[in-house]
């Protein structure tokens, strides 16, 4: 009779979960929604403000001794613009009246015709994001202005300036245009992913859990003749089946994205995105696992919680805790990186779906992750089954 | 029918039921009486199989719960105080589910419902979700997927509570029905008027002891009503134990 009780309690929850509309949003309209954001619409914004502060000129003031012919040429560079500023310089900055400053000695001009050296101060505001742009620019010009000056003085003595150059370097990137494009998304992509789906498998988990309780439906359900056993399974097949089609939405949502903006730039790198049927089966079965220990995990909390609010008090920290160990991978260079992070749950998810991106997956990680996943899956299986048996816990007042 | 043998149950320190007896036999409706947090749930709970007794056992229709659990829940249907269905499932839709569960055979189980439905004259509201129903209506489909499966043995715990006037009549014609088509009956209230009514025995429990045990027509001609008795035997002038 098993498999007959497995089937109805599974049937009855789908049917359950296809009317509950909170569910459907966080199964199906979360996902359609979220990830052309996070592809899309999140790097453009960032790429377009970063593009947008670069593009700009940027007013900046020198203070110490004025130098006509210096601050022609920062104008000349129409990125930067020199003002008059009626206040100190740090201040002015402060408060947005200039990007930056340069300090500059009173007999600026002297000394560069005399050929002594000029010591330069740049001010600017390490928090401003338009603050640091001028900082770079200004850096930027004072390398020019420097290494021209150096030229005029070697050609007045008739040297050949290349003597200061005896390597000249050029980079040649070897990672190809997929393992480029890859190493951006593998960024972005593989926390939120892991997020998007821990959140489903919860709401659900909850619901169908913790649910029975706050409906007063548990105490029915235990005396009929199904075994504990056979329910906690159907139940579990259900919030399963629903993040998988919450990872499929996401999919599709994600390949759709991808593929209608082939080509953007972030952060002046070119970004050419390539998900592939291999890629996306690869990254599928390994959320599809991690579904599986999400919604364990959200089972055995919720069941042994009273109440959807005692609930929610126990998978909020857990949900802070998964994005962590989602975000872990941030810090871990997935080149050099040893066994350990790979035994570690949500961490393991990541960092394969990192390999996965930059098109160098290691079969050997890629194990080592599901088996992980597997056992911590399986024990908190046999905790939410543990706690359907345990009448005090079932039953807490 | 339900042997109640020495039981006793504990929550951690705390004693729920203590020692308790009662022999329910073939047909019969028997009363719990008590007030709440008397232990009347508690026991109900153990027959069911919700819980398991702390000490004793409980013999029901020949099945020993704790050993024989899963043949104790098929001859059994349990209407808990509490109606809990679910809200986005239809009447039709429940009593299936439970009927499914208690191993109604598929070729039979739309008969079935049919049959309950048109007992309980919710033929009209089968197919509105039960979130839509009345509290009598709900009340009504929580009897139909407690006895769906048709077991000899119900346990009706308050199936009155919180019903007006004219569904808890319904509720009550009901289980007066069930005993003339001979199913035994463990029936627990608070309510005097309607255990003197429907019920052959009962068992005044207090601090999870029985009181007393007694049938309705001797308690009546010893004290006039239930009321008079129970008032008596709670409150310690007088005890039959």
């Amino acid at each position: 009779m098993g498999i007959k009780h497995i089937r109805a309690v599974y049937k009855k929850e789908m049917q359950d979960i296809l009317r509950d509309r909170r569910t459907l949003i966080a199964t199906v309209v979360i996902p359609i929604l979220l990830i052309p954001i996070m592809t899309f619409g999140i790097p453009l914004l960032f790429s377009n403000t970063q593009q947008q502060i670069v593009i700009q000129t940027q007013d900046i003031a020198i203070v110490g001794g004025p130098s006509e012919n210096f601050t022609r040429l920062i104008d000349g560079s129409r990125s930067l613009q020199v003002v008059e500023i009626d206040k100190p310089i740090d201040e002015a900055i402060r408060n947005g009246t200039i990007a930056a400053g340069m300090g500059i000695p009173i007999d600026f001009d002297d000394r560069i015709a005399n050929e002594q050296r000029v010591n330069v101060t740049v001010y600017y505001d390490a928090s401003s994001q338009t603050s640091n742009v001028a900082y770079s620019k200004i850096m930027q010009f004072l390398s020019m202005y420097s290494k021209v000056t150096v030229n005029e003085r070697l050609v007045d003595r008739e040297i050949d300036p290349e003597i200061l150059s005896p390597i000249q370097v050029f980079a040649s990137d070897v990672a190809t245009e997929e393992e480029r494009s890859g190493y951006l998304l593998s960024l972005i992509l593989p926390p939120l992913l892991a997020i998007i789906v821990a959140t489903g498998g919860m709401n659900a988990s909850i619901d169908l859990t913790v649910g029975e309780k706050e409906r007063h439906t548990l105490e029915a359900l235990l005396v009929t003749s199904a075994m504990r056993r056979d329910l906690i399974t159907g139940k579990f097949l259900a919030v399963f089946s629903t993040t998988l089609v919450s990872i499929a939405f996401i999919m599709v949502s994600l390949t759709g994205s991808l593929g209608y903006i082939s080509t953007f730039s972030v952060a002046e790198q070119q970004m050419q995105i390539n998900l592939t049927l291999q890629t996306s089966i690869i990254v599928f079965s390994i959320l599809s696992l991690m579904a599986i220990m999400i919604a364990s995990l959200g089972m055995a909390l919720a069941s042994f919680a009273k109440s959807f609010k005692e609930a929610n008090n126990y998978l909020t920290p857990m949900l802070f805790l998964i994005v962590i160990l989602s975000f872990g991978s941030y810090g871990i260079n997935i080149d050099d990186v040893g066994l350990i992070p790979f035994l570690v749950p949500i961490l393991n998810v990541t960092l394969v779906i990192q390999e996965v991106m930059v098109n160098n997956l290691n079969v050997f990680h890629l194990v080592l992750a599901v088996t992980s996943t597997v056992v911590v899956s399986v024990i908190l299986i046999l905790i939410a089954s543990w706690i359907y048996h345990k009448e005090g816990l079932l039953f807490r007042t | 029918m339900i042997s109640i043998q020495n039981v006793s149950k504990w929550f951690g320190k705390f004693k729920a039921v203590d020692n308790i007896n009662i022999e329910v036999e073939k047909g019969e409706i028997f009363g719990l009486l008590g007030l709440n947090g008397a232990g009347k749930t508690t026991t109900q709970r153990m027959v069911s199989t919700v819980f398991q007794p702390s000490e004793g056992n409980i013999i029901v229709n020949g099945f020993d719960s704790k050993i024989n659990s899963s043949e104790v829940r098929r001859n059994i249907g349990f209407l808990p105080t509490e109606v809990g269905l679910y809200d986005r499932l239809t009447s039709r839709e429940v009593i299936r589910y439970f009927g499914i569960l208690n191993d109604i055979d598929h070729n039979q189980i739309d008969d079935k419902i049919n049959d309950v439905l048109e007992r309980l004259s919710l033929s009209e509201y089968a197919d509105k979700r039960c979130g839509k129903l009345s509290r009598g209506n709900k009340q009504k489909v929580a009897i139909a997927r407690a006895i769906i499966h048709e077991p000899p043995v119900f346990i009706f715990d308050e199936p009155t509570s919180g019903l007006d006037v004219i569904s808890a009549r319904a509720v009550l014609d009901f289980v007066k029905q069930c005993k003339e088509d001979g199913r035994t009956i463990l029936y627990s209230s608070h309510s005097m008027y309607e255990t003197e009514e429907i019920c052959d025995k009962i068992a005044i429990i207090h601090d999870g002891r029985i009181l007393m045990t007694d049938s309705i027509k001797h308690i009546q001609e010893e004290h006039g009503s239930l009321e008079k008795a129970f008032i008596a035997t709670v409150k310690g002038e007088k005890s039959w134990e």
